[in-house]
């Protein structure tokens, strides 16, 4: 542990008097919301926060975070609203003689946790002296000292993939902290989505870890067994440091584990509430309870959402006002308690009016899904909680909410009496009186604190200064002279080059206004597109390029402008643009009094993926670079009008 | 909410708080004042947040973006005057850490103190700053990197 760093941190304190002053405000405040006629209790019990593995899914923050503790023998995923029970200890099966290594690191499983719904797998990993060693002499080439290798703890893993591809599509690695992860359960592979978990906990700093993996496997992979292997091949563990190469960061393990597992033991222990009449039904949404699962470490509930007329258009479109979206839930105890879950995606499919159905989810696909001649949209869905009291009433809220329409129904209630096995259903379709940013979803929390610091993010940039080595910038000249012509030395290079400079610079960050939504448009060809209209285009055209080459822009697949019925459009969401762009070199093929013909060779390189030193070199010497770069060559013509140099032939680079 | 449930949030969290705040403002009054913030905040939001995990994330991220509002000018503090603060510190030994890590951008010394004084772990930290684990990672690396010297030094150094 860093110690100067927690003494001086540690002396921060709150006085006494500090203290006495908060309470004294926070009395005050609790006696003005007691005021306001009782919505403050109204709000309490129906205000939600979206559960984290769903947040998770759709890509926003968490509900929970742990208070970092860890518990030894399990895995501490409380932060995720995943609490085992105290028999957990009971069900972990001892596994022996299944490990993977090579000269880094000795990967072993420990032991399996098999339940309804879940499969925990403990490993050890200890790193080799050689490992250590070899990770610590790259540390103090870089300026460190041992004690302090030692005391930052440099040789914690901080994730753990298994199946996985070391690249996806676009050449990234994604390894082991991808939110896919594949399992292959009896010799057949499926892939999971946000349904994989981990924790890592130390049991020797430097040495020796405890890694839990936790995959949640459903009825779809398990196909109704209770017996299964589960075969993981291939561990690739992600270092913590990122100081190095993205090769350094990763350890590739080439083996795999093939795992016994059963799930008997924790299902002879498990009661079922099978679901009878527990449907919620109003208009096109439905909710329907299947069953209740009481596991001996979790409870489980199992829940079909489904979504009747639905098309392409209102299926998944938040903006349309007809969306109705998956169902959200909340569960209560009988004292009106909230309880903690955490909720999976299991399956989302879109139903075709012939019945055939089409997987749309959670897992994503390059391809576009087919959503012609929709019906219903279904979510299958698994909440998971903490055991409670055999004897309890629990509550399962079901809402919706809408975000074109900025409204929050409660659709209706799920009464889950434990203790007879019974389930009854209510439809409700109350519309609660708060608004979506009322609705206390923690990822709409999350979501506008996060647009507040943005928006002050922006707001100071320009008053950030930067230190000399703080950021690199890609040189502000986009083009460089080469090789001085005959004719470049007769005109001047300067002159030759500098309008042309200019000119292309200023094509590269035009910038239009634009109008404030997008609409629907035909054109003469009887296309249909979403546009939004350029307000200013001759203003801003005109400063730039000549007859001809506004002419040339607007009709240029480059620039996705548009003129149709005497207005001039932006089509979807403008030009998107290649990141590796670098850098584009002008050079003279022809030139008379009037016109100057160039050729725009712009070059292309995966900057990012330098380190700082070589981006650092890149910007100073780019001809070291030389063999590096992707060129892409467009012609570039500038004319002289009415006096002015103006730009006839161009192309965005990218 | 029962004036024993307010005392018992303002004892477990008010450290926390201002020693975020002051790692944002290096200035206790103003780290005094957006706990007292904070705290009213809370108020007005507590029956949103489900458990005593949510309380704490969400306590982090109000303070961090309350003191981002207080400061205006916050980014450009680089600099760093200890003597107003004198009674809380020791001049030598605080005085070189609070001096570093004020040369540190916020997000940095926001994932330092989670990581290593709150002892959360990276994934944790991104879903509480809404940030990638990646970034946290690149946060944590670079920060630790600029702050190793100030971190690990041990007593034997001020002996």
């Amino acid at each position: 542990m860093p110690k100067n760093y927690n003494e001086t941190i540690s002396k921060i304190q709150a006085s006494e008097e500090l203290k006495k002053k908060i309470i004294e405000n926070m009395k005050q405040e609790n006696i003005k919301e007691l005021n306001k006629g009782g919505t403050f209790v109204k709000i309490r019990k129906t205000l939600i926060a979206i559960s984290t593995a769903l947040a998770l899914l759709i890509g926003s923050g968490a509900v929970y975070a742990a208070f970092g503790g860890t518990i030894f023998g399990r895995p501490a995923l409380e932060y995720l609203g995943i609490t085992f029970s105290d028999e957990y200890e009971e069900y972990v099966v001892p596994v022996e003689n299944q490990s993977v290594e090579n000269d880094k690191v000795k990967l072993s499983l420990v032991s399996t946790v098999c339940d309804d719904g879940f499969i925990v797998l403990n490993f050890n990993l200890k790193n080799s002296d050689s490992y250590i060693a070899s990770q610590k002499a790259k540390y103090i080439n870089k300026g460190w000292t041992e004690e302090e290798f030692a005391e930052m703890d440099m040789m914690e893993p901080i994730a753990i993939s298994f199946n996985d591809k070391k690249y996806d599509d676009i050449d990234e690695w994604v390894g082991a902290t991808s939110s896919y992860s594949t399992v292959i359960i009896d010799g057949k592979e499926f892939e999971l989505r946000g349904r994989k978990e981990y924790d890592i906990q130390t049991v020797e700093a430097g040495k020796e870890y405890e890694i839990y993996v936790l995959y949640f496997l459903t009825d779809y992979e398990l196909e109704g067994k209770d017996e299964f292997t589960l075969t993981l091949k291939n561990p690739i563990i992600k270092n913590l440091d990122e100081d190095f190469s993205i090769e350094e960061q990763y350890i590739e393990l080439k083996g795999e584990f093939n795992i016994e597992v059963s799930k008997k033991k924790a299902m002879r222990n498990s009661d079922i509430v099978e679901a009878k009449n527990s449907e919620i039904k109003i208009g096109d949404f439905s909710d329907k309870l299947e069953k209740v699962v009481l596991t001996p470490l979790q409870n489980i509930i199992k829940i079909t959402n489904t979504c009747s007329n639905r098309t392409a258009e209102n299926a998944f479109s938040l903006a349309n006002k007809d969306y109705i979206g998956e169902a959200e839930y909340k569960l209560f105890n009988s004292n009106d308690e909230l309880i903690p879950i955490h909720s999976l995606w299991i399956n989302i499919e879109y139903v075709h009016k012939d019945g055939t159905r089409t997987k749309v989810g959670p897992e994503e696909s390059m391809d576009a899904p087919d959503l012609t001649n929709g019906d219903s949209v279904v979510y299958t869905t698994y909440i998971i909680f903490e055991k409670t009291d055999k004897n309890d009433n629990l509550t399962l809220n079901v809402y919706t909410y809408n975000e074109y329409l900025n409204t929050v129904k409660l659709m209706g209630t799920h009464s889950i009496n434990l203790n007879k096995k019974e389930i009854k259903s209510n439809a409700l379709n109350k519309q609660l009186d708060i608004t979506t940013e009322q609705f206390g979803r923690f990822e709409d929390l999350y979501n506008h604190v996060t647009g507040t610091l943005m928006e002050i993010e922006e707001e100071n940039y320009e008053d950030y200064e930067y230190e000399d080595d703080d950021i690199v910038e890609i040189p502000a000249d986009t083009v460089v002279v080469k090789n001085e012509t005959e004719l470049e030395k007769e005109i001047g290079t300067k002159e030759l080059y500098n309008n042309a400079n200019d000119l292309y610079n200023d094509l590269l960050g035009l910038l239009f206004e634009i109008g404030e939504d997008y609409e629907k448009i035909k054109t003469p060809s009887g296309e249909e597109l979403d546009v939004i209209e350029i307000l200013n285009f001759d203003e801003v055209a005109d400063k730039f390029l000549s007859k001809k080459g506004k002419e040339q822009f607007i009709n240029s697949e480059s620039s996705s402008i548009i003129f149709v019925n005497n207005k001039v459009y932006l089509v979807g969401a403008g030009r998107g643009s290649d990141v590796s762009y670098w850098q584009t070199e002008l050079i003279l093929d022809k030139a008379t009094d009037d016109t100057r013909e160039y050729t725009a060779r712009s070059k292309y390189i995966e900057w990012y993926n330098l380190s700082d030193e070589e981006l650092k070199n890149l910007c100073k010497n780019p001809e070291n670079f030389e063999d590096q770069f992707t060129c892409k060559d467009e012609k570039f013509t500038i004319v002289k009008e009415n006096g002015n140099w103006l730009v006839e032939d161009f192309t965005m680079p990218n | 909410m029962d004036i024993q449930r307010i005392e018992e949030l303002v004892n477990k969290h008010s450290n926390m708080i201002l020693q975020i705040a002051y790692q944002n403002t290096f200035n206790m009054q103003e780290a005094e004042d957006i706990t007292q913030e904070v705290f009213i905040k809370l108020m007005s939001n507590i029956s949103k947040l489900e458990s005593e995990e949510h309380i704490k994330a969400w306590l982090i991220r109000v303070t961090i973006n309350l003191c981002r509002d207080h400061n205006k000018s916050f980014w450009n503090k680089n600099t760093y005057e200890l003597d107003e603060d004198i009674k809380y510190f020791d001049k030598e030994k605080d005085g070189e850490v609070l001096a570093e890590l004020a040369k540190l951008k916020p997000n940095h010394r926001n994932v330092i103190y989670l990581y290593y004084y709150q002892g959360y772990k990276i994934n944790e930290i991104a879903q509480i700053l809404n940030m990638n684990s990646n970034t946290v990672s690149s946060l944590l690396t670079r920060a630790r990197s600029e702050l190793k010297d100030v971190l690990t030094k041990g007593d034997e150094v001020y002996a």
